[in-house]
């Protein structure tokens, strides 16, 4: 092979990042505030509505529901979230469900936080199931798929060992809200502007399980509108514009992580909020697990919020306790053994998809370990 | 080359004196030598001096400071600047659980390129070059053909590719395998492409191996599976406090980790 000599000169124009500029589009969404403004109070309008929905739907039916798919159990209310999340195609609505049956006595505080952590790991398998279709769609390269499976990794490397610790925190009476009821909700200036509203649905005479699913739409709408909202990231401009050259402290990612996801309150939206930060819509292996961690904590933002809405202090408190657990395992993580959880995450996120076989596998693994939850 | 060698006491002397002797034979043109501990080290600054084989005509300086060998190193270096700064290992298995000196403190602190010994005493014959895949790379190219061209030794330049997609676009997916990747259009693989060509051109033997994981990772094992001698690596991300504050350092890693001598290899005024 003939090398040819080079000097600086030649090198003028290579560079390892291709940044894209600022562009005008930026200005013309700079524009759109008004219209933003109005999704988030729409939104969070309807948000609040839908749990008013689900809790009365679920006062009703939510029992029957419960009953009929044998959720009596704290493990099988794992499941329960977990597939639920699968149906819904997100987390949020499914932990809203979880505060709402908490809230009308359905579930109890231990059903709820298992609930709430199913809700969690189901929502991780979305960006690998968008994947995987994409896979089987012709796209057979197994890395299409790999932020999926580190997502679903991830979340589920923290959660488990956090649900242990939150199921100790709940159930030893650290917090003192495993015997406690449904506690007065934030009420007065929301049960103003609801009441008539309410009471105008009441009117109709709809039956209970109607209620309960006119709240699942009424919430996946307000969750449209706020995603709608979200703020729009520059492509290419400030520090992290470098995030798919460079490798970043485990801690900076895993704050940006979070601190995006405290924005958005959605773990796959922050995964593609890294897109316009990447100009080639490619992330570090490096950088991804901690901003994953990170995102995994904050987006219990809106639960908490629902929380404080429908169930009162209990449920806070119970939002709280997963959240704080698993903070703290992240925390642990990154401080103490990040470079092997890494290592050990990555590694098998490499072996699941680097043959046909073993990705179905973990996919049919996925699927059916909820399933025998929910029997339990 | 103006050269400084820490030729004091410490576990690794013996190879830091035989992976310098030739360096001093064949590129330098001033020799710093350095030791920490007092007076009592003095003879032994003499005795490397008659041991590396100063040519004729190359000036020789002798400097005996107190404390420990780290400090000394970084009181010489900070007083004038050297084009290589060479020492060993000083921390044995304890002192490296305490980290009070690590080794990668001492060689990230340093403002010159730096030639940390450790591992087998052997010729340098093969050198692996970690290259981030942009410019920076001919930076470290330059200072590893220093050691490369008079050693005759061969340079691997090595790129780990560990980006994966975070869209389900196959534009943005990257080359899967190492001669895809090298064949392709990536800005990355244009700059390994033209590191070759500019080593080859200076009549340095160069191969080019692309891996694909965790970077740490893959260049330990890289380093492992072609046997190499030597470690070259480079700083150059690390300009700013702000990077310094956000930007992960892999060569103080390297360093950590590196079972073999590393060149860590700066950009000075003068490049």
């Amino acid at each position: 092979m003939a090398w040819r000599g080079v000097n600086s000169s030649d090198l003028t124009g290579v560079d390892a990042g291709t940044d894209t500029p600022a562009s005008a589009p930026g200005r013309q969404r700079r524009g759109r505030w008004p219209l933003r403004l109005l999704s988030v109070v729409f939104g969070l309008f309807l948000f609040v509505l839908a749990l008013d929905l689900l809790k009365d739907g679920a006062h009703a039916y939510g029992r029957a529901i419960v009953e009929f798919l044998n959720v009596g159990s704290p493990a099988s209310a794992l499941g329960f979230g977990w597939l639920l999340a699968y149906l819904f195609l997100s987390g949020s609505p499914v932990a809203a469900i979880a505060i709402t049956f908490f809230a009308s006595g359905t579930l109890d505080a231990l059903q709820t936080f298992t609930m709430i952590t199913g809700s969690r790991l189901g929502a991780s398998l979305i960006v690998l199931v968008v994947g995987f279709l994409y896979y089987l769609r012709g796209y057979r390269r197994a890395a299409s798929i790999a932020i999926g499976v580190l997502a679903l990794l991830t979340t589920a490397a923290i959660y488990l060992p956090a649900l242990a610790l939150g199921y100790w925190v709940l159930s030893s009476g650290v917090v003192g809200t495993i015997n406690a009821e449904a506690d007065v909700p934030l009420t007065s200036f929301l049960d103003w502007l609801y009441a008539p509203i309410l009471a105008l649905i009441d009117g109709l005479g709809l039956p209970g399980w109607a209620l309960f699913v006119a709240g699942i739409f009424v919430l996946l709408g307000a969750f449209a509108l706020l995603d709608r909202a979200l703020p729009q990231i520059e492509p290419g401009t400030g520090e992290f514009s470098r995030i798919g050259r460079l490798v970043y402290r485990p801690m900076v990612m895993f704050a940006l992580g979070m601190a995006v996801t405290s924005v958005t309150l959605s773990v796959s939206v922050s995964l593609s909020i890294l897109v316009p930060l990447s100009a080639r819509g490619l992330v570090r292996r490096e950088n991804t697990l901690p901003y994953i961690m990170g995102a995994n904590i904050t987006t219990f933002i809106d639960t908490l919020v629902a929380a404080l809405i429908v169930g009162g202090a209990a449920a806070f408190t119970i939002v709280l306790v997963e959240m704080v657990s698993v903070a703290i395992l992240s925390l642990i993580v990154i401080l103490l053994v990040y470079r092997r959880f890494q290592r050990l995450v990555l590694r098998t996120q490499d072996a699941i998809v680097r043959d046909r076989r073993t990705l179905v596998a973990f996919l049919a693994i996925m699927l059916i370990v909820p399933v025998v939850l929910l029997m339990l | 080359m103006h050269l400084l060698i820490y030729a004091g006491p410490g576990p690794s002397r013996e190879h830091v004196l035989a992976i310098a002797a030739p360096l001093v034979e064949r590129v330098a043109t001033a020799v710093t030598l350095v030791t920490g501990g007092g007076a009592r080290h003095a003879p032994l600054l003499d005795e490397a001096a008659r041991r590396l084989g100063v040519p004729p005509g190359v000036p020789v300086t002798q400097r005996v400071l107190d404390g420990a060998p780290q400090a000394a190193i970084l009181t010489v270096a900070g007083e004038r600047a050297h084009d290589l700064v060479i020492f060993g290992t000083f921390q044995r298995p304890l002192e490296r659980l305490l980290r009070v000196w690590r080794d990668d403190t001492l060689a990230v602190r340093l403002k010159s390129s730096v030639l940390r010994v450790k591992g087998p005493v052997r010729p340098l014959r093969r050198i692996l070059l970690a290259s981030g895949g942009d410019r920076h790379t001919f930076t470290t190219a330059e200072r590893a053909i220093q050691l490369a061209a008079p050693l005759g030794a061969s340079i691997t330049v090595l790129h780990v590719v560990s980006q994966q997609p975070i869209v389900f676009d196959p534009r943005a997916l990257p080359a899967a395998d190492e001669a895809t990747f090298l064949a392709g259009d990536l800005p990355e693989a244009a700059i390994l492409r033209q590191a070759a060509e500019w080593l080859h051109a200076r009549g340095i033997p160069v191969a080019v191996r692309v891996r694909f994981g965790m970077v740490v990772d893959e260049v330990l094992a890289e380093l492992a599976a072609g046997d190499y001698d030597l470690l070259a690596v480079g700083t150059h991300h690390l300009e700013g406090p702000l990077d310094r504050m956000l930007i992960e350092d892999l060569t103080g890693d390297l360093l950590d980790l590196c079972p073999r001598s590393i060149l860590v290899a700066r950009h000075t005024p003068g490049d």
